[in-house]
């Protein structure tokens, strides 16, 4: 089977900034790609690409082997997506959301409406179904928007942080959620900076720099790669960070 | 079977997903925002439209209808109807784009679902025609009601369906011009161009608001009014003239192409339309917003070495950045410019003095210069609370800044950088007009001190600290309503005032006293109001 992520010579500017440069990935069913990079590696605006909701400048990215250019409109109904911004439209209720997004996916309502139900219930905010987002918990807000990723059942997922503002028991059972559906065929694309996260859950990770990827493999193959014993170290041999206990003592000493 | 779907189909829309947006939309553009507390305790409350807001247009509607009685034909009736639901339905949409047409929060929630722009246009399109539907149905509903009576129902259906025709045709025409501007503007320079469009369209709007105080005193004599000449230059007469033709009137050339324009108008703005509003749209708003320039960058550090003023430039410093970055504010305020342009102009029209000094003077062509006057500074400052960025607010809520003295400060600097700037140029104008420097100088001081003294009260009644307020239409449309009975109430005891005040010196000197010793007064309660009520203020969001 092809992959079900691809992207081929990815490019995007901003300006004279250029975020992303000629980015080249893919993710295989029954994957789980951890996708890592340091602040402004152009990890957001990858995953913007590939989810189509902004134009590549150069190169191709393809969902379920569908180009996401030519029918944005087919390849998002493969896709499900948690933003980091965690944008919800506040004035609804979480009920009336995940009711909202069924419909764009073409669910019937009463499927979406037991399907939406039963993930509150699973995450235990059921009792504030019919209350209003913007009343919320930061917690609950992600609860909602994985709900609302996972609701059309899609063949991909693309997860920015999806763990933010999780307890952790829920972010436990989101981290073994992820190793079921992967199991069942599904590629993630997994975008963290919590690298003891990445390395339980992730299959295989990708290390972005200045928009091009450094490093790509398992994450014991990328440390041994880099002559370090940890992801974590070789993510800062990586990226150009100076020796971080420098850093430290010198922030220390600029309080002074 | 409901024709809906297929029409949607049609349109080359997803009915399904239609019907799913045009719900959350209505929802999310008029649900009242209530505090976390408050949520929790009274749940959700859904209002389509403020009834205040619905009271006040239905009251301009009843005008409109009182007007439209005298009318002796149904083009004129049409023609003032028309023209003054455009007008209105122009500027509502106009002060409130973002919210109401394209919201960048669309992208944001949006962006990755399978929704095309075909869909996403006709459900935005949808929900603005609804909310501006009911205003249209409230200002020109009156005068529906009398053309039945006066020239039959034909006639006043003519007239509903010319209405429904102009407001499709003004909401395509704005979508058309925003989304061609989104489209072709860097989102950098999107919120300067935004403003400054704003600016533009509203001074150009103007031109049929003079048009209609022109044809008011002239509405009885007008039978046999036709459109043909200069008239078809106005589009509220090729509406007019449509809803004529139904109402059987007319049949000569110029009544066919009045309809021809009528209907070709939503046509042809709907064809250049249907393909520029979409969720690229709403991103490309959504990184204006958000956007950090180099040359912004600069901008800032520049502004960051000007020398601050004092105890005030922490306000000040957020004002003038917000007034750079934030669009909203930004075209709140130069909204008010054509505003006051506008109001000159109608009171040099007049042919005789208008100097309330000079005995005699007529003081009612001053009344739309005096609300301009008094409602800059009350608009400016509530404008000053509602912002996009309303979350970055925790600041003010977690660290020992005193609550009550950036609140004041807040409104120090509204006066200082644009009330002052707004009375400067009316000054000006008011020296021109009046032909005596003294006299337009010691006018636009009392009207300034007036406007100052009308923020004061806001601000006492309703104290609020600067940009912490989440933006939604329905509560700032009610706020600013409430503030706007006031407002008119002054501007009309005004005129008749001075007249009789200025040419008496001891009632001069008194009114003079009296506004500033209420100004002082003010000054002097407030820091203890704001002190007892924004310390126990929750942060929103």
């Amino acid at each position: 089977m092809g992959a079900m992520i691809e992207a081929r010579g990815l490019s995007k500017s901003y300006g004279e900034l250029l975020a992303v440069d000629g980015l080249d990935l893919s993710v295989e069913a029954g994957e789980i790609l951890g996708f890592l990079g340091p602040n402004g590696a152009g990890k957001t605006t990858t995953v913007k690409m590939l989810t189509g909701m902004i134009q590549p400048a150069s190169g191709q990215a393809r969902i379920c082997g569908i180009d996401v250019s030519k029918d944005p409109v087919a390849a998002k109904h493969c896709l499900g997506y948690v933003p980091e911004s965690g944008a919800l439209y506040e004035s609804l209720s979480a009920a009336e959301f995940l009711r909202m997004i069924g419909s764009l996916y073409g669910m019937r309502r009463g499927d979406a409406d037991r399907r939406a139900d039963r993930f509150l219930e699973l995450f235990g905010i059921v009792d504030a179904r019919d209350r209003l987002i913007s009343g919320f918990s930061k917690g609950m807000k992600q609860k909602v928007l994985i709900s609302a990723a996972l609701l059309s059942n899609p063949q991909v997922l693309f997860l920015d942080e999806p763990l933010n503002g999780l307890d952790p028991n829920a972010a436990l059972v989101v981290k073994t959620l992820l190793r079921e559906l992967a199991d069942q065929g599904r590629a993630i694309l997994f975008c963290s900076h919590i690298l003891d996260v990445i390395e339980r859950v992730c299959t295989r990770v990708v290390i972005i720099h200045e928009g091009r990827q450094v490093a790509g493999g398992a994450p014991e193959q990328i440390a041994a790669e880099h002559g370090v014993e940890t992801l974590e170290d070789a993510f800062v041999q990586l990226t150009g960070v100076r020796d971080t206990e420098a850093v430290a003592r010198e922030l220390l000493v600029a309080l002074q | 079977m409901s024709p809906v779907p297929a029409v949607i189909g049609a349109l080359g829309g997803d009915y399904r997903q239609w019907r799913a947006l045009v719900r959350v939309l209505i929802q999310v553009g008029f649900r009242t925002s209530l505090s976390t507390e408050q949520m929790t305790q009274q749940g959700k409350r859904t209002r389509f439209v403020s009834w205040m807001t619905g009271i006040f247009l239905g009251i301009v509607g009843v005008y409109v209808g009182a007007v439209t009685a005298f009318a002796p034909g149904p083009f004129p009736l049409g023609l003032f109807a028309l023209t003054t639901v455009s007008i209105a339905v122009f500027f509502l949409l106009l002060a409130n784009f973002q919210a109401v047409a394209i919201s960048p929060m669309d992208y944001r929630a949006l962006g990755h679902r399978p929704v095309s722009p075909r869909t996403y246009l006709l459900a935005r399109l949808t929900v603005t025609l609804a909310h501006q539907g009911i205003n249209t149905g409230l200002i020109v509903g009156p005068s529906v009601v009398v053309c039945g009576v006066r020239f039959g129902w034909l006639a006043a259906i003519g007239l509903a369906l010319a209405a429904g025709l102009l407001l499709l045709s003004i909401v395509l025409a704005l979508i058309g011009i925003y989304a061609w501007l989104i489209e072709k503007v860097g989102a950098s320079r999107l919120g300067r161009a935004m403003s400054y469009s704003q600016l533009f369209l509203g001074a150009v709007y103007l031109v049929p608001v003079l048009f209609m105080d022109r044809l008011t005193p002239y509405l009885r004599t007008m039978e046999g009014l036709a459109p043909e000449g200069w008239w078809l230059a106005l589009p509220s007469a090729w509406f007019a003239g449509l809803a004529s033709l139904i109402g059987g009137a007319g049949g000569t050339g110029q009544w066919w192409l009045c309809a021809a324009l009528a209907l070709g108008a939503p046509v042809a703005l709907g064809c250049v339309s249907r393909d520029r509003l979409s969720l690229a749209s709403a991103q490309k708003l959504d990184e204006s917003v958000s956007v950090d320039t180099d040359r912004q960058s600069k901008r800032r550090r520049r502004a960051g070495k000007r020398k601050g003023l004092g105890r005030l430039s922490v306000a000040s410093g957020l004002i003038r950045g917000q007034f750079r970055h934030d669009t909203q504010f930004r075209m709140s305020v130069f909204g008010l410019v054509p505003l006051i342009a506008f109001y000159f102009i109608l009171a040099m029209r007049n042919t005789g003095s208008v100097d309330p000094f000079v005995p005699g003077s007529s003081v009612w062509p001053l009344l739309g210069f005096h609300f301009a006057l008094l409602l800059a500074p009350t608009m400016l400052l509530e404008q000053l609370y509602w912002s996009t960025s309303y979350r970055a607010g925790w600041i003010f809520f977690s660290t020992p800044v005193d609550r009550a003295r950036v609140a004041a400060d807040a409104r120090h600097c509204v006066t200082l950088y644009f009330v002052v700037p707004f009375l400067a140029l009316a000054g000006a104008c008011l020296a021109w007009l009046f032909e005596a420097v003294w006299h337009a100088l010691a006018h636009v001081v009392l009207v300034g001190l007036l406007g100052v003294f009308l923020m004061q009260v806001s601000q006492y009644l309703w104290p609020r600290l600067p940009f912490t307020m989440r933006p939604v239409q329905s509560r700032q449309t009610r706020l600013l309503t409430a503030q706007m009975f006031g407002l008119v109430l002054m501007s009309v005891l005004i005129g008749p005032y001075v007249s009789f005040a200025y040419p008496r010196p001891e009632w001069a000197i008194g009114t003079f006293a009296v506004v500033a010793s209420g100004v002082v007064l003010m000054e002097t309660l407030l820091p203890r109001r704001l002190n007892r009520r924004l310390r126990w203020l929750e942060a929103e969001g």
